[in-house]
């Protein structure tokens, strides 16, 4: 883009000063102290600007917003995924109580119905020491269905055996009964285990899981202990202005003879800033599947220009966040998750227009840029090894009078997206 | 920090500057020294009026006041109020293209020394308008004229400036 001739030659003698001045400072202290006792001034202390208040608390309650939106989500997909675990096992409970219930009063139980109960723990019962407490729970999904299953197992037994054979033995043949109670228990355990097979064979097969079949452990995603991410950052705001200073305000005194003159306490200048561009890397190390701490590398361009001049500077900072995070939940290729951190940056690189007001001779001359925020984050794998990532992230910037003029100056509670690609190892 | 300890590093850091300041106002070397070292006591005067918004505040407001210590001076000489002709007969129509292109290949210290031999009363215009930032309008409210003589001041010393460009390429 083709510079205007005006701001070529601001840039090229805006700075330059080829004399120096002739008085030292001492002649100048002795005039301004005659021309300060003549006025009766003294060396008060500088007023200082202060930051108005209303557009951060406009950013503070459209983060808390979206922060309480993300926890309360990742709150209800939580509990979602916990009854969606423990829910049905519950219903079947409930199943179960209420049949009892029925049984109990409205239908005794006669000789030839085995109580559910019996039967489930007779069929259990062989593979006690291969079963785990958590397959209990789909065992229990089974007792609502279980009372016309074993009727039909019942039926079966009637088919190879009298049922009164097995249960209702008369009394004569008591004593033949003693002598062959073992072999009838034999009999009604393979009784038991034909209707096991019913079961297992007509009426599982729309449960989600076999609760005889051998018992599977919970799928549990794999521990990745290190993520790498690389990230940028969208700015909440396209740009900002300082609000230091309106240019329309230029205050212009008339003395008595109508000659007009700048106020010297008018308003110098503004600061106008550019949304900050930012990017870097970051590295997670998991202590557990839901606890992890995360360090990484920020770079934070950030540009201020200034009215009425339109000088401009330009600086780039690096910053180390350290902070810790935990896991909300998962949902499909879903995680949610929240961290907090603390970061310094240290300026690295600094360009301005020559008619910049500045101050700073060296970088050295910057403070470290302090900072802490927060972050809810939803991650989607797309592998489960890459996933991409999106944190609206709200950031404190604390502070520093000695720090440049920059948006984090002006405005030290700020609301940025941060979006990246994650790799987990 | 007080208001003098502030104004000597000012003067020690920026001394030169705003020196620079006074220089392209007030074409006298001697009367120039002179502008500095008043608007450094306007300073003090009024140091209660001064706000600190951070670095670079104070040079900008130590700029700002040079430059009105020095219209101040130049209005007393009164080159402000001469009349102005309108007429822009006489002066050779340039292009922005041609003169910031011209401007890229001449030495800073002729520039400077072609800024300083401007009329005052276009070298005050250009000064405000280009390093200052004003508008035409404001300048003509803080000069007291009228803004079309504010723009014809400008036009002219942009054309002058170009004059002396192309005598210097032709050298």
């Amino acid at each position: 883009m083709k510079k205007d001739w005006t701001d070529l030659l601001r840039e090229k003698l805006e700075n330059y000063a080829p004399d120096v001045p002739e008085a030292s400072f001492e002649e100048i202290r002795k005039k301004m102290l005659a021309a300060g006792a003549g006025a009766g001034v003294g060396a008060d202390a500088p007023k200082r600007a202060s930051v108005p208040m209303r557009r951060g608390l406009k950013w503070v309650a459209a983060a808390a917003s979206l922060a309480a939106v993300v926890a309360g989500g990742a709150l209800l997909l939580r509990d979602r995924s916990a009854q969606q675990s423990s829910g049905l096992a519950d219903a079947g409970v409930q199943e179960v109580v209420s049949a009892e219930n029925t049984a109990d009063e409205t239908a005794p139980v006669s000789e030839e119905t085995i109580p559910a109960q019996d039967v489930i723990q007779e069929v259990s019962a062989p593979s006690n020491n291969a079963v785990k407490p958590t397959v209990v729970k789909p065992i229990s999904i089974v007792k609502k269905d279980v009372q016309p299953l074993l009727a039909d197992a019942g039926n079966a037994a009637e088919d190879s055996a009298p049922a009164e054979d097995v249960t209702s033995v008369p009394d004569t043949e008591k004593s033949e009964s003693k002598s062959a109670e073992a072999g009838q228990s034999e009999t009604s355990v393979q009784e038991s285990k034909t209707a096991a097979e019913s079961i297992r064979n007509i009426g599982l097969a729309d449960l989600d899981g076999d609760p005889f079949a051998e018992p599977v452990e919970p799928v549990r995603k794999q521990l990745k202990r290190f993520s790498l991410g690389a990230s940028g950052i969208l700015a909440a705001n396209a740009s900002a202005r300082g609000d230091k200073a309106n240019p329309n305000d230029l205050s212009v005194t008339t003395d008595r003879l109508g000659n007009k003159y700048f106020d010297f306490g008018a308003p110098e200048i503004q600061y106008h800033y550019t949304a900050p561009v930012s990017g870097g890397i970051s590295l997670r190390y998991h202590f557990t599947n839901q606890f992890y701490a995360e360090t990484g590398l920020r770079f934070t361009y950030l540009r201020t220009w200034v009215t009425p001049s339109g000088a401009q500077q330009n600086l780039l900072f690096a910053g180390i966040p350290v902070g810790l995070g935990a896991k909300f939940a998962s949902l499909g290729n879903f995680d949610l998750y929240g961290s907090a951190y603390g970061m310094g940056s240290k300026c690295i690189y600094g360009s301005e227009t020559s008619n910049y007001p500045t101050n700073y001779t060296s970088l050295d001359e910057i403070p470290l840029m302090w900072s802490v925020g927060i972050s809810p984050g939803a991650e989607y794998h797309i592998t489960p090894l890459v996933g991409l990532y999106a944190e609206p992230t709200l950031s404190y910037y604390f502070k520093n009078e000695k720090a440049p003029n920059t948006l984090y100056k002006d405005n030290p509670l700020y609301f940025t997206v941060n979006i990246g690609v994650r790799f987990n190892m | 920090m007080d208001g003098i300890e502030a104004l000597e590093r000012a003067y020690k850091r920026d001394g030169a500057y705003l020196l620079s300041v006074c220089r392209r106002y007030v074409r006298d070397a001697a009367t120039a020294q002179d502008m500095f070292q008043d608007g450094f006591v306007s300073a003090y005067t009024n140091w209660s009026k001064f706000s600190d918004r951070g670095p670079g505040s104070l040079k900008a407001w130590l700029a700002r006041i040079m430059a009105n210590t020095c219209l101040m001076y130049l209005r007393k000489k009164d080159p402000m109020r001469e009349a102005d002709d309108i007429s822009q007969i006489g002066f050779k129509t340039v292009s922005d293209e041609s003169l910031a292109g011209s401007i890229a290949g001449v030495r800073d210290e002729d520039l400077y020394n072609m800024i300083l031999s401007l009329p005052d009363n276009e070298r005050t215009v250009l000064n405000m308008f280009v390093f200052e930032g004003f508008s035409h309008k404001e300048i003509a409210s803080l000069l007291g004229i009228k803004e079309s003589a504010s723009a014809m001041r400008f036009y002219r010393a942009k054309a002058h400036l170009a004059e002396m460009i192309e005598k210097y390429e032709k050298r």
